[in-house]
């Protein structure tokens, strides 16, 4: 909604001085300039029962400013109409200089707009000074960027006030200047790229003016040159390229380069970072995560998988430095390679539609709730939302007996407006819980079993989930109570984590009764990774056989479900719900992901065929989960689209979801709605011809492919034959099999010869043949199958 | 009344050439098809070849079903040899769909986990030879003409709501004409 910043002058116009080096930026312009030196108020208002004065007490430039008096609240303060001075969208740096009247305690000085939307006052924070910034002995800059999106506003007021009540204070030399208009297209999609091959720097500069750039021929990615920075001074030194004409605010990008330390140099993590200024004000953002470099191998740095510009600016600069230390390195092969924005496609057929009469569909949510495009796409295709984060431990109570729930209740807010079911993840897990669950108070270190602890714990436990269910009451309809608590390679099956080493399985049983005790009306669910696995979903069996047998309130079973293109298969998911089914329990799939695998790097290189095949592993998978209607209550996807994913990492790009970086259908999505479109499922067999000699008869197989996209891949098994008349005799198909046959582009096909001997079979001997086909890796199969075979 | 008899002339041409131009196949009673989830349906058909000979060699419901909706069986492919062709084959060979003789193109087995609506192509597999397979001097490997061809259809296979999905639907149906009912005369 708005952006501030406190950036104290000394510490702008140091940033500034350290970038000297780089490209001056565009001055910006002042729309908005207060001296009062006409002696006039200058269009202020007080707000609040204030007395506003021109006063020559004190002035920071010329001999006038701007005096309040007679406070009460700290809102209290002088205060500026902006409205129609300020455009929704568009970023102004807002600057003013402050000091208190004589014998007024220092205090902190905060400059804010109160926005006023459909009636309702919203306050946006501008700058503020620290706590004790403000004195009655010299002058104190506050300044920030502001902006405001969303609905017009029918009043604007910017004030100027402080956490004293009653602090007096002269203002003096306001200004604002437009930094920028609203993100919008951008002017050009052109990219960078740096390879460096020229010989030159390719406008690269050194960061901070100390470095020294050197085109190297000594090391480098591709080609024969790479550019080599030393003399590095600090960690934040290093080569930089002004993007301003590059990169823009609002828009996506795929960045990349390729780095190495110099010879001798100890390993050391770098990271890319973008420098914005703005006006006055620099900051920077992390581009590319810290990631390990070394001297004895290039490392690609990548964004992971996309980099959203929101940095309104007069000038941007794209810099490489280190975490830690000075040490020289290469950097080669830089792209910066624009990514359109997301959206999503209004024509296409609903995924919870379509699964109406099966189960619920689910995608994750996350942060302050669903915005944009991603709350577009997660109302159209879902039904169902899980947050990411946001309900475990360390999110809801950081502290003991503090809940927060700001993230959560945005979300749940959004499911209410969006006809949507929440999924409540997870009340007891191991991980992403805070220190001070374990905590011993008698020795302020990770509790050792004890009767004492036992009963702290299970209190602890008690207190956390009757505070968060409580809270959400029926807007959360199920809950993961207890999230992986098994260990299938322990004799009992339960993970030895903290919670097993103090309570036993007692955690397991309170959880689920206080759940119930506070939030009878949910499906309480035991959720576990790997279930599929015959181990663990024996474990799982266990487990729940024996709550239920000791009368411990479950009422089903999630499957987390983070696939693999190979794992599980369609049976073993049949054969796990089944397995579990005679326990009379509710079942889901909580956390669905299909990981493409491998070690990709940048999300556009994944290729159509490996895409093509996850459509299929879909396909097969969703024909399996249909088959277990009744079974089956909800399938929840982790994620919405692949530009968020926790399968991506500093390692390795994946696409795991239905839908792709841009919002748009990927095959998976086609695997669930229509898989007659995915790539090759057209693909059919047919026998084309018959020739030859009785012990060497050539039959040509052909496979077509007149549907859309490539069938990737496609192989023809073994034919087999099965005599169904005339004098018994056995034909043999000779030959390797599989056959390889390729790809098979729309719209075409291919033929591969088979040499069957057929020696000893009468001329009306009859067959029934099959010959199985496929393509994808197999995930797509058919088979040509004919009776009434002759040779 | 020339251009009459030239069109006439045109038409009968027309229907000559379709007449040779191969087998014809016509799926009985309709391409469209529905029952319960968890029984069976099926297709029977006509078909039609008056050159050379045509052996049946199979057929299939392409793309191929999904299990959680339905599985088709075969039975064209699976009986008796069928042979259609000049004398003293017939050229004309129509079968209605019986599950339990066997008879039609193939049967769809509706899966109990079924719903909507399946739409697909109904396809007979055949192979044609310029003699007779009933026929002594029969030579398959020199007689072959065509060894793998199809007939198709367009089918469709509805899973309608199970009986039990009914018996609650109607219940709320006749609660909301109730309320209709006793709201009119506020209305009025």
């Amino acid at each position: 909604m708005f952006c501030g910043t406190h950036l104290q002058t000394h510490a702008a116009l140091l940033v500034l001085a350290l970038t000297g080096s780089l490209a001056l930026a565009a001055p910006p312009t002042n729309i908005v300039q207060h001296g009062w030196e006409d002696g006039t108020l200058q269009g202020w208002i007080p707000r609040g029962p204030v007395a506003l004065s021109n006063s020559t007490d004190v002035a920071h430039g010329g001999s006038h400013s701007l005096l309040t008096t007679g406070r009460v609240a700290g809102d209290n303060g002088p205060s500026l109409n902006v409205l129609g001075t300020l455009t929704l969208g568009a970023t102004y740096q807002v600057s003013a200089w402050v000091r208190l009247t004589a014998g007024t305690p220092a205090t902190q000085l905060l400059m804010r707009v109160e926005r006023t939307v459909s009636g309702s006052p919203i306050t946006d924070s501008i700058a503020s000074s620290s706590a004790t910034g403000v004195t009655d002995s010299g002058w104190t800059q506050l300044t920030g960027l502001y902006s405001f999106t969303g609905t017009n506003p029918t009043g604007l007021f910017l004030y100027i006030g402080s956490s004293s009540a009653t602090a007096s204070y002269y203002v003096d030399d306001f200004s604002i200047d437009f930094i920028a208009d609203p993100a919008g297209p951008p002017p050009n999609t052109t990219g960078l790229s740096s390879t460096f091959e020229s010989g030159g720097a390719e406008g690269w500069l050194p960061r901070l003016g100390s470095e020294v750039l050197t085109n190297s021929t000594a090391a480098f990615h591709s080609g024969t040159h790479s550019l080599l920075t030393t003399n590095r001074t600090t960690a934040g030194a290093g080569p930089a390229l002004d993007v301003t004409d590059k990169m823009f605010n609002g828009s996506r990008y795929f960045v990349s380069l390729w780095a190495r330390l110099a010879p001798g140099e100890p390993s050391t993590n770098l990271i890319v970072t973008l420098q914005r200024t703005a006006g006055t004000i620099v900051s920077t953002s992390t581009v590319v995560a810290s990631k390990a470099v070394t001297s004895g191998s290039w490392v690609k740095l990548f964004t992971t998988p996309i980099y959203t510009l929101s940095l309104a600016n007069t000038s941007l600069s794209l810099f490489v430095q280190s975490a830690t230390g000075t040490p020289s390195f290469y950097i080669d092969d830089v792209q910066v390679t624009y990514a359109a924005p997301p959206s999503v496609e209004t024509n296409l057929l609903s995924v919870k539609d379509v699964l109406a009469p099966y189960f619920y569909v689910g995608a994750i949510s996350y942060g302050s709730g669903l915005t944009g495009p991603s709350s577009e796409l997660a109302s159209k295709h879902f039904n169902s939302i899980t947050s990411e984060n946001d309900m475990k431990w360390d999110a809801t109570e950081p502290s003991e007996g503090t809940f927060r729930f700001t993230n959560m209740d945005a979300q749940v807010a959004w499911a209410k407006a969006n006809g949507s079911v929440v999924r409540g993840h997870t009340l007891v897990w191991h991980s992403q819980i805070p220190a001070w669950v374990f905590i011993d108070p008698n020795t302020g270190v990770t509790m050792l079993p004890s009767p004492e602890n036992k009963t702290l714990l299970l209190n602890r436990l008690r207190n956390h989930i009757q505070g968060v269910v409580t809270h959400f009451g029926t807007d959360i309809y199920t809950y993961d109570v207890v999230n992986e608590a098994i260990d299938e390679g322990q004799a009992n099956c339960l993970r030895r984590s903290t919670w097993y080493t103090i309570t036993g399985k007692d955690f397991i049983d309170v959880a689920f009764q206080t759940a119930r005790q506070y939030a009878p009306h949910a499906k309480l669910i035991y959720n576990d990774y790997s279930s599929t696995s015959t181990s663990k979903r024996t474990c799982i069996y266990n487990l729940v056989a024996d709550l239920k047998s000791r009368g411990i309130p479950i009422d089903g079973v999630g499957h987390q479900m983070h696939n693999s293109l190979t794992s599980p298969t369609p049976q073993a998911i049949l054969d796990t719900f089944n397995l579990l089914a005679p326990l009379n329990i509710d079942q889901q799939v909580t956390e669905l992901d299909i990981g493409v695998g491998g070690s990709y790097t940048n999300y556009n290189d994944i290729p159509e065929s490996v895409l093509a095949r996850q459509g299929y592993v879909v396909r097969n998978t969703f024909n399996a989960f249909r088959q277990l209607q009744g079974k089956l209550s909800t399938v929840t996807f982790w994620g919405r689209s692949d530009d968020h994913t926790w399968l991506t990492s500093a390692t390795k790009i994946d696409a795991p979801l239905l839908f792709d970086v841009y919002m748009h259908a990927k095959p998976a999505y086609w695997g669930i709605v229509d898989p007659t479109r995915l790539p090759g499922a057209s693909l059919t067999g047919s026998l084309d011809s018959k020739s030859g000699p009785q012990n060497a008869r050539v039959w040509t197989i052909m496979l077509s492919n007149p549907g859309l996209g490539t069938a990737f891949g496609a192989q023809i098994s073994k034919p087999v034959l099965t005599q169904t008349s005339g004098a018994a005799c056995t034909p043999v198909v000779t030959g390797t099999f599989p056959i390889t046959v390729g790809d098979i582009v729309s719209g075409s096909s291919a033929s591969r010869a088979v040499t069957i001997d057929f020696t000893g079979c009468p001329a009306l001997a009859a067959f029934k043949v099959t010959i199985p086909f496929s393509s994808s890796s197999g995930a797509n199969t058919g088979e040509i199958a004919r009776t009434n075979q002759f040779r | 009344m020339q251009s009459k008899r030239a069109l006439t002339i045109l038409l009968m041409a027309g229907m000559a050439v379709a007449a040779h131009a191969g087998p014809v196949f016509q799926v009985l009673p309709g391409g469209t098809v529905g029952d319960f989830p968890g029984t069976t349906v099926g297709w029977g058909f006509t078909i039609t070849n008056t050159t050379d000979y045509l052996v049946v060699t199979g057929s299939q419901f392409s793309p191929a079903p999904f299990a959680f909706f339905g599985s088709y069986q075969d039975l064209i492919g699976t009986g008796p040899l069928i042979v259609l062709g000049p004398s003293p084959e017939p050229q004309t060979l129509t079968e209605l769909f019986n599950l339990s003789l066997g008879t039609g193109v193939g049967a769809f087995h509706i899966a109990a986990t079924a719903a909507g609506r399946l739409d697909g192509q109904l396809i007979v597999d055949y192979a044609l030879f310029s003699v007779d397979p009933n026929d002594p001097n029969f030579d398959p490997d020199t007689d072959l003409l065509v060894a793998d061809a199809q007939l198709s259809a367009p089918v469709s296979v509805f899973a309608t709501p199970e009986p039990a999905s009914l018996l609650l639907i109607a219940p709320g149906l006749f609660a909301m004409f109730r309320l209709r009912r006793k709201r009119l005369p506020v209305r009025s």
